[in-house]
């Protein structure tokens, strides 16, 4: 993302250390491979995981209901 | 026969009221008090402040599925709580204000046996200068302020089309908000839509937010099992937005907006000042402002709800600083000490204290979330309080025996963050406890074993299964009970 400062009009918008310091920030996070990403939202794949989430929120929802 | 009067028809009252008429009968009534001809099934409005959803979708108008389950309706705004009666009306009542067209304005006294106060929060908008849909910034707390939003969102993608840069804020409007879930669910679905939109090179997009660190979301965070090492939500949610090139800045209480740009100050004592064409923001929440008053008619607010409105049940309310604070401080009942036929659930009841550590700045300003009390456990506790209230009409007991304590409760949570069958993604989450016990899970607080998370498409899927499975279960369709809260 570039910040020019500007809004569309061009007029000079607010902007302050804390921002340039945000801007910081994602270059240290972690961030998925393309492996991960693809592994998101590949349906075979996925069609597992939607079974085992679904079983996990069961077992916790019958160990703390009640 | 006797009289359960549930306040408010959000999805805990609204469940409180449906478990409480299937189990009480045609013996006994059970009348239901809301502002609004409809309930909304919030989680969704999401997808209604995206553009991706109108607003008719997440909502089910009250009167015919109450009067299809002969539950009595009165569409009207509780204002007052009368415990003890008054001069010439010997039982317990409610003072209402019909909202209903035809009526609206009329003042009724409804009398009860038993009181569920389920009244959810009072959006507190003018805590910020500026904050709010009437003034600069954007909501979806409600269904038509998400249908309001969503219309600025297609203005704010117009102006990128013609080549315009946006700057977008998405986040917490003052430091002690609480629901940074679902600031987090706009902010990512957002940023799904505009690159959808293929506008998305034309947006910046900044989350703005009180949480000391993100993922906290009002829950201290949570830990993970995953790929070899117990890793904080913070690892998880700041890589969520770095790969979606979302800028952030956390610790920070917004102290006014203006048109254009806000002033925020944050937890280390500095100021700063974002311009912005587009903020959604959400307002921090307190009760809905209901009084109460004794049979002589002397004001007993004071006794029965905390400063900040919300009813007192029975948690531990002694002030104690974070080290000392324990899951027993919890409400496990949510029956008034002081009158026990009056109970408060969802939103409505008082925490004993914050979950996440409560931080202020150096001039004394509180910068930390406050507790969410959402969704899965608010339905829980409406369904537990129910069963007690139903037992305790039915002579079967004196005292609520059906329990539900957040520090003993897990809750799912999937949060969507993208919304399409084949390419969308959802995080979908389980925390067991909700409140952190470290006395018996030292180390986090927690169980790892049923605190779980993951982000994928299957989560999507599961979002689109549970927004149909609730309003099914809203609509009181048969077999609705056999749905898990």
């Amino acid at each position: 993302m570039v910040d020019d400062g500007k809004k569309g009009e061009g007029k000079e918008r607010g902007g302050s250390a804390y921002r340039e310091r945000a801007k910081d920030q994602g270059v240290y996070a972690t961030k998925p491979t393309r492996w991960t990403r693809f592994m998101r939202v590949f349906f075979l794949y996925q069609a597992w995981r939607f079974l085992v989430i679904n079983l996990k929120m069961l077992r916790m929802i019958s160990k703390g209901h009640g | 026969m006797s009289r359960l009067v549930v306040l408010g028809a959000g999805i805990s009252g609204h469940t409180a009221a449906a478990f409480a008429k299937r189990w009480l009968g045609a013996d006994h009534e059970v009348v239901v008090v809301s502002p609004l001809p409809h309930y909304n099934w919030i989680p969704s409005n999401i997808w209604v402040g995206v553009g991706l959803m109108k607003p008719k979708k997440v909502i089910v108008p009250l009167a015919p599925v109450y009067r299809r389950n002969g539950i009595i309706f009165k569409q009207a705004r509780a204002l007052s709580i009368h415990p003890e009666g008054a001069e010439g009306e010997k039982n317990p009542f409610v003072k209402i204000e019909w909202t209903e067209e035809g009526k609206i304005g009329t003042i009724e006294n409804v009398s009860y046996d038993y009181l569920i106060n389920a009244t959810g929060p009072r959006l507190k908008f003018e805590a910020t200068p500026g904050l709010g849909p009437d003034k600069f910034t954007s909501s979806v707390c409600a269904e038509d302020h998400a249908f309001e939003t969503s219309k600025k969102v297609d203005e704010m993608t117009e102006r990128m089309r013609r080549g315009e840069r946006q700057r977008i804020i998405v986040g917490t409007g003052h430091g002690t908000c609480t629901c940074q879930g679902a600031a987090f669910e706009y902010i990512v679905n957002l940023e799904f839509e505009l690159r959808k939109r293929g506008v998305r090179d034309k947006a910046e997009i900044l989350w703005l937010s009180n949480e000391y660190e993100l993922g906290d979301f009002g829950m201290n965070g949570l830990h993970l099992k995953r790929g070899g090492y117990i890793t904080p939500s913070k690892i998880f949610t700041e890589s969520l937005f770095a790969e979606r090139g979302i800028d952030w800045i956390k610790r920070a209480h917004v102290t006014e907006i203006h048109e254009d740009g806000l002033h925020y100050k944050t937890l280390d004592g500095g100021e700063g000042e974002e311009g912005f064409d587009f903020a959604m923001l959400i307002p921090p929440f307190s009760g809905v402002g209901l009084k109460a008053f004794d049979k002589a008619g002397k004001d007993i607010t004071d006794k029965l709800f905390m400063k900040n409105g919300f009813l007192k049940v029975d948690a531990n309310y002694e002030a104690k600083p974070f080290e000392e604070w324990k899951a027993s401080d919890w409400p496990r009942t949510y029956q008034s000490p002081v009158y026990k036929n009056l109970f408060a659930v969802g939103i409505a009841f008082a925490p004993p204290h914050a979950i996440s550590k409560p931080r202020k700045a150096v001039d004394g300003t509180p910068i930390s979330p406050t507790p969410p009390r959402t969704g899965m456990p608010s339905a829980t506790i409406g369904k537990a309080v129910a069963r007690s209230v139903v037992e305790m009409i039915k002579g079967e007991s004196d005292v609520p025996k059906h329990h539900a304590s957040m520090a003993e409760m897990g809750a799912a949570c999937v949060a969507s963050a993208g919304a399409n069958p084949f390419t969308g993604t959802a995080a979908s989450m389980t925390v067991f406890p909700i409140i952190p016990d470290f006395e018996k899970y030292p180390e986090y607080g927690r169980d790892l074993r049923y605190t779980t998370g993951e982000i994928g498409l299957a989560g999507h899927w599961i979002k689109i299964l549970l927004h149909h499975m609730f309003l099914y279960k809203a609509k009181m369709r048969p077999g609705w009970f056999l749905i898990p809260e």
